[in-house]
């Protein structure tokens, strides 16, 4: 993975920074960096969002596909993630290079939405056992200034609620056979219920104390951290340790309770700017991306 | 999907038809609290753990949890590969498998993305542990290979490659024991699910999907460390923490047997 080079003598300013609860750029332990998020700006996606955290930049585009049920739930769809570090970011990232971080973002995102709570699956069947909707969820990192995890399910969730599944018809054919008709009209979709979908949060385990939304530099002090889901009413989606590090119990312990705390904060905010955006792409003019 | 030539072919698409078949998952425990397998929700499944299983290896261990069975080999430390850069600390490298009958579905030989993930887990549960300045320049290989998948396959492998680890006189700070718990509702934890136990979304309904998970915790026992977590499912963080707690206890206990497995391993060489 991409990482920042630091000597001794910086990891120490940075670690005792911490331990004073005021972090090089200003923050205290449990602050984010300011967030920039836009919605819908990708034409020939169902649903985009664009989101930069400090020097973080992530693009999600959402597809939506017509595929075949799986066998074990025949009237639901599903939703699959994939994410693509972009060597653009960081030359280490090309070839497989950024296989290693692609994986575990791509596998913590798998996780906390592999659960029936955060998403109502059944509202992607089309036709039991023969049509459902995949939503391809595509992420793409455009450059690392550390915490892409917490970004890029931001980006997702954000992304999710920007999508729109069109509303196809079912008419009945030839011989039994039900045929699919797509809508003339683009706008006419229908929208997903995004409000259960969780956000990750990472806490950062430097010297005797965690902090959030750490900068790369920051993640170069520290050896362990805990990811977890959080969803809007603060229930716990998936929980799993990072880092070659290991974490005290009481620790662990004390990181849930303020994951908790702050990834219930992160959705107030969260929420209310996705509100904001799709009014706001209502009256103003789009102009493209960046 | 890509499929690789080399392989015997088999069917593209092929479904287990256990899959057809319903299953109940709201019934964990039977009407005298006990589970589908007799045990009691706090009981424990039997741990059987060997050592030296592999003769070529190293190290190698062998555990099996119930009916779970799991083999590690430990190779090395020897020399990085050649296109890798030089560095001051070793390099640890895992690898976990299922192998393609251990599981009710079929595996592929390719590593799917929940073996990729489960190895991630399990090298970094390993790599707090291991020594690995004391192994500059150097990787040491540890192969984990899933038998027999009937639940808490994780939990095993994680013991088992410390153990193996610890076989191949590889220096560690501690050694690893891992255990898990499936939450079921607030009140029930679990230990050692079995594979029906285990969390599957798709046999709960939206209604039912809320304090029901798996939760994995892999412990340091004497220096009361964590060294890996991972959860999955829904539920209040209160629970989580208890659940974290439990696992926590369960593999303290582990430590007894561990010792005592490698203590005599030790016996039988001095003979």
């Amino acid at each position: 993975m991409a990482k920042a080079i630091l000597g001794d003598s910086e990891k120490w300013f940075i670690v005792h920074g911490v331990q004073d609860d005021f972090r090089t750029d200003g923050r205290s332990c449990e602050n984010y960096r300011h967030i920039e998020l836009e919605t819908g700006i990708l034409s020939n996606t169902h649903g985009s969002a664009r989101i930069r955290l400090g020097s973080s930049e992530l693009l999600v585009g959402v597809k939506v596909e017509l595929g075949t049920p799986k066998p074990q739930r025949i009237n639901e769809g599903w939703l699959e993630f994939h994410v693509d570090c972009s060597p653009n970011a960081h030359p280490v990232f090309q070839g497989r290079g950024g296989k290693e971080l692609s994986d575990n973002i791509c596998s913590m995102l798998t996780r906390v939405y592999r659960n029936n709570t955060v998403m109502d699956l059944e509202a992607l069947g089309v036709i039991p056992q023969k049509h459902c909707w995949v939503v391809h969820v595509d992420v793409l990192i455009l450059e690392c200034g550390g915490n892409l995890i917490d970004a890029a399910s931001i980006a997702v969730k954000a992304a999710l609620y920007n999508t729109g599944i069109p509303n196809i018809s079912l008419t009945d054919g030839d011989e039994g056979e039900v045929e699919i008709n797509l809508p003339d009209d683009p706008e006419d979709v229908k929208h997903l219920k995004t409000i259960n979908c969780p956000v990750l949060v990472t806490l950062s385990k430097i010297g005797n104390r965690h902090i959030v939304d750490a900068t790369d530099e920051e993640e170069c002090c520290c050896s362990a951290s805990l990811v977890m889901g959080v969803t809007r009413r603060g229930h716990t989606v998936g929980v799993r340790k990072m880092g070659g590090g290991s974490l005290d119990p009481e620790s662990v312990t004390e990181m849930i309770d303020s994951g908790k705390k702050i990834g219930r904060q992160l959705h107030i905010s969260l929420d209310k700017l996705l509100k904001i955006e799709a009014g706001m792409s209502e009256d103003i003019k789009q102009t493209g991306y960046l | 999907m890509p499929t690789d030539s080399r392989r015997l072919p088999v069917p593209e698409v092929s479904h287990s038809p256990e899959l057809f078949c319903s299953s109940d998952p709201t019934s964990l425990i039977n009407d005298d609290s006990l589970r589908k397998d007799g045990r009691n929700p706090e009981e424990i499944a039997g741990i059987f753990m060997q050592c030296g299983t592999v003769s070529q290896a190293k190290g190698s261990s062998f555990c099996e949890l119930h009916k779970t069975k799991v083999i590690c080999s430990v190779y090395g430390p020897k020399d990085v590969e050649q296109k890798e850069d030089f560095q001051m600390i070793g390099k640890l490298k895992c690898d976990f498998k299922f192998a393609p009958f251990s599981c009710h579905k079929r595996r592929g030989h390719i590593a799917d993305l929940e073996e990729s993930e489960l190895c991630e887990v399990l090298t970094q549960a390993l790599s707090s542990s291991v020594c690995l300045h004391r192994y500059p320049k150097s990787q040491i290989e540890v192969y984990v290979i899933v038998l027999e998948n009937n639940g808490s396959a994780l939990a095993a492998a994680i013991t088992a490659a410390s153990l193996a680890l610890a076989d191949a006189c590889i220096e560690q700070y501690d050694i690893v024991a891992a255990a898990s718990v499936r939450v079921f509702g607030k009140e029930n934890f679990l230990r050692d699910p079995t594979f029906h136990e285990e969390y599957f979304p798709h046999q709960l309904s939206k209604k039912n999907d809320f304090n029901n998970g798996v939760v994995t915790v892999a412990l340091m026992p004497t220096l009361n460390q964590v060294c890996g977590v991972l959860s999955e499912g829904c539920m209040e963080s209160s629970v989580l923490q208890e659940a974290i707690q439990t696992c926590t206890e369960e593999a303290q206990n582990l430590y007894a047997p561990l010792r005592k497995c490698l203590t005599s391993n030790l016996g039988d060489i001095n003979v």
